[in-house]
């Protein structure tokens, strides 16, 4: 399985590997190279592939690494095959946030179109008396919502579906 | 250490036909080997997309780490077996590189029955596990098979060795500390079950994986309830309500991913103290393999000729080269790793049989494993070699083969006879992992010889009651007994059986016993010991 990385919403599948010399990237359409980076300083290095080297910048934060290289950024984006995949099973680009046991809708706190990130709460449901927040596992933007305040439902109902498309 | 200087020359006429005679068992090899990984009907793969389940070989390319390599093991398993429709006897096995660690990975291939377990599935998935064990290997099961292949059930059920055998391994290896995790991707019904539940960690597949200990159609039968497939063992039930899954997946892919997560996770043991340096390819290519082994299994060749296309830098330091010259024992280095070699040029006499005792034991002593290379038609016999004790000197052999406590590893590279076998470490020995080329035959003793003698056993019955036959008759008693018995020394019988971990190119042997050896230096390896020797 490559790791997949998202450089300006496209993904890239690649394999980084110890090799005599150090390290290769293999691309998952074929193709390697030897690479390495040597570290002037902090943020700042030269980047060597196949042996030609390019000075480099870069600014981790978190999954992303911010690159600066021959007069461009990049935003490179490591996407975790867990979190990928885990989507997958709902509609392909859609996140359907879902009851994690029976109870009742308190609020719905989401606007159908809406923007939003992850760890927003779109609704707030009670259940053997504890009130728990719905939020959302990932960016997006509101599709739909399934419920309405006062509405009970079951474990694993879908509550409120999110559309990662175009965001 | 010294150089073999090699006294082969390729513009002869035996080496060019003998090379072109080994190209094409090589080609036939893959090409059997193909037809074994990938032809399936279209009915089965079509079943398999209508199912919305990868193809078992897709499954692993996923598992796997990309670009690192995978050791299939008895690819052929079967082949000459249920009239060669169950190929690889429905089951995947090899070590492969997962999150960065070494494991078995064992997997059912539902292309073929459903992923029925034939006989030969339950020995194959077996000899996994003991491999697992021996070589202290996490296992990765990738579960999908329709069950047991019911009408064979006499075959792998209730013996020691049969179907329980998995699920006792399982234990042991969780008992020893060695983690599984399996990966629920269809059916696992009835024995099937224990699989996952016996597997330190699981992951199900929501939709098509299910584990029950009786399907829906059983539980109807038995008890008149009516229940469907996810009710009564889908992955929500198992991960939420019975406990008997761990995590639940939303497809196949996402369950390798989870599969990959946890086993980046498994502490990787430390190898045990082999002597190790960098290693350095052959000096002699290995492709002259082909020419040098004879088209003719019966024609003897120089197996120094062999270690040099073998071994780092060709390099081979020979122990006692002017004693026991039948048998070639030696140092050299297999991918950095020091092992000691002890390979045949000619049948075993005493002397050769005593040199040998002698080098597993000085092997074991400074901690080298051990590879055979077995081209042997069995020990001397004859008034002469019996006064001189050749069967209480090749109890010796066997008595030092059998105790050593290094690694052994085993590659049959043309004949493999008699008691020969088991003095060059043949399965029953246990060796960590054993190869076959294409051309090698094994049996208790050679065709000819084995025709000839039933039917002399036959013809002195005859005349014993005054009847005498003629040459056609007796013709008709030996040939069929030539036809089934070299049938069945064939490398092909053998793998098909799963006498040996696989049939090798030659060529690809140096890589084969590369990662076995890395593999085997997993589990720690225990002081020398052993019983007594015959003096």
């Amino acid at each position: 399985m490559h790791h997949t990385f998202d450089i300006g919403g496209k993904p890239h599948a690649i394999w980084l590997s110890r090799s005599p010399e150090g390290y290769r990237l293999a691309l998952a359409e074929g193709g390697s190279a030897a690479v390495s980076l040597a570290q002037t300083r902090g943020g700042e290095g030269r980047l060597i592939v196949d042996g030609s080297s390019e000075p480099i910048a870069y600014v981790v934060e978190g999954d992303t690494v911010h690159i600066h290289l021959r007069g461009r950024s990049y935003a490179v984006r490591y996407v975790d095959p867990l979190v990928a995949l885990a989507v997958e099973a709902d509609a392909a680009g859609h996140h359907v946030a879902r009851a994690p046991m029976p109870g009742v809708v308190v609020s719905v706190k989401a606007v159908v179109g809406e923007r939003v990130v992850a760890g927003t709460v779109v609704a707030v449901i009670e259940s053997m008396k504890l009130e728990t927040a719905i939020r959302a596992a990932q960016d997006g933007i509101v599709e739909k919502i399934h419920v309405r305040a006062g509405e009970s439902f079951d474990r694993d109902a879908a509550l409120v579906t999110l559309c990662m498309e175009g965001i | 250490m010294q150089r073999v200087s090699s006294l082969i020359d390729t513009r002869d006429g035996d080496y060019v036909a003998n090379d072109l005679h080994n190209r094409r068992l090589a080609s036939e090899l893959r090409e059997r080997q193909k037809v074994a990984r990938h032809v399936r009907p279209e009915r089965d793969r079509e079943r398999l997309r209508r199912q919305n389940k990868m193809f078992v070989r897709d499954r692993i390319e996923a598992l796997l780490d990309p670009g690192t390599p995978f050791l299939e093991l008895s690819t052929l398993a079967g082949n000459m077996a249920y009239d060669g429709e169950v190929p690889g006897a429905a089951q995947v096995t090899g070590i492969g590189i997962v999150s960065g660690k070494e494991v078995i990975v064992h997997a059912d291939d539902a292309s073929v029955k459903g992923g029925a377990w034939y006989p030969l599935s339950v020995k194959k998935i077996v000899r996994a596990l003991d491999i697992a064990i021996e070589n202290r290997l996490p296992v990765v099961h990738l579960c999908d098979s329709a069950g047991g292949f019911l009408p064979l059930q006499a075959e792998f059920f209730a013996d020691r060795y049969f179907a329980g055998r998995i699920f006792r391994n399982q234990s042991i290896l969780s008992k020893m500390g060695v983690p599984q995790v399996a990966v629920v991707m269809g059916h696992c019904t009835a024995g099937g079950a224990y699989i996952p539940a016996l597997s330190d960690y699981n992951v199900i597949v929501r939709g098509t994986g299910a584990i029950f200990l009786g399907g829906p159609p059983l539980v109807k039968a038995a008890t008149g309830e009516e229940v469907t497939v996810e009710e009564l063992g889908g992955a929500d039930m198992h991960t939420s309500v019975s406990g008997t899954a761990d995590y639940a997946a939303s497809s196949e892919l996402h369950a390798i991913a989870i599969a990959r997560d946890i086993v980046e996770r498994f502490r990787q043991p430390e190898k045990a103290g082999v002597d190790w340096i960098e290693p350095e390819p052959p000096a002699y290519d290995p492709e002259q393999l082909y020419g040098i082994i004879p088209r003719d299994p019966r024609v003897q060749f120089d197996m120094r000729e062999v270690i040099a296309r073998m071994v780092d830098g060709s390099r081979f330091h020979e122990y006692q080269p002017r004693y026991g010259q039948s048998l070639i024992c030696g140092f050299a280095r297999m991918h950095g790793y020091q092992i000691g070699i002890l390979a045949n040029n000619g049948v075993l006499f005493n002397d050769s049989s005593l040199k040998g005792a002698h080098f597993i034991q000085l092997c074991d002593k400074n901690r080298t494993p051990l590879l055979f290379l077995q081209n042997i038609t069995g020990f001397m016999v004859g008034r002469e070699y019996e006064r001189r004790g050749i069967t209480k000197d090749g109890a010796k052999l066997i008595m030092a083969v059998a105790g050593a406590s290094v690694p052994k590893f085993t590659v049959v590279c043309n004949g493999s006879y008699g008691a020969g076998t088991y003095g060059m470490s043949g399965r029953a020995f246990d060796p960590r992992f054993m190869f076959s080329w294409p051309q090698s035959q094994v049996s208790v003793m050679g065709a000819e010889q084995a025709a000839g003698v039933l039917t002399d056993v036959k013809l002195r019955q005859l005349a014993r009651s005054g009847q005498q036959l003629s040459e056609q008759e007796t013709a008709a008693i030996r040939d069929p007994v030539l036809e089934d018995y070299r049938r069945q020394s064939s490398a092909y019988y053998a793998t098909s059986e799963i006498w040996d971990d696989g049939i090798l190119d030659p060529v690809d042997t140096r890589n084969a016993i590369g990662i076995s050896l890395s593999a085997a230096l997993n589990a720690p390896i225990a002081s020398p010991h052993y019983g007594v020797f015959r003096m």
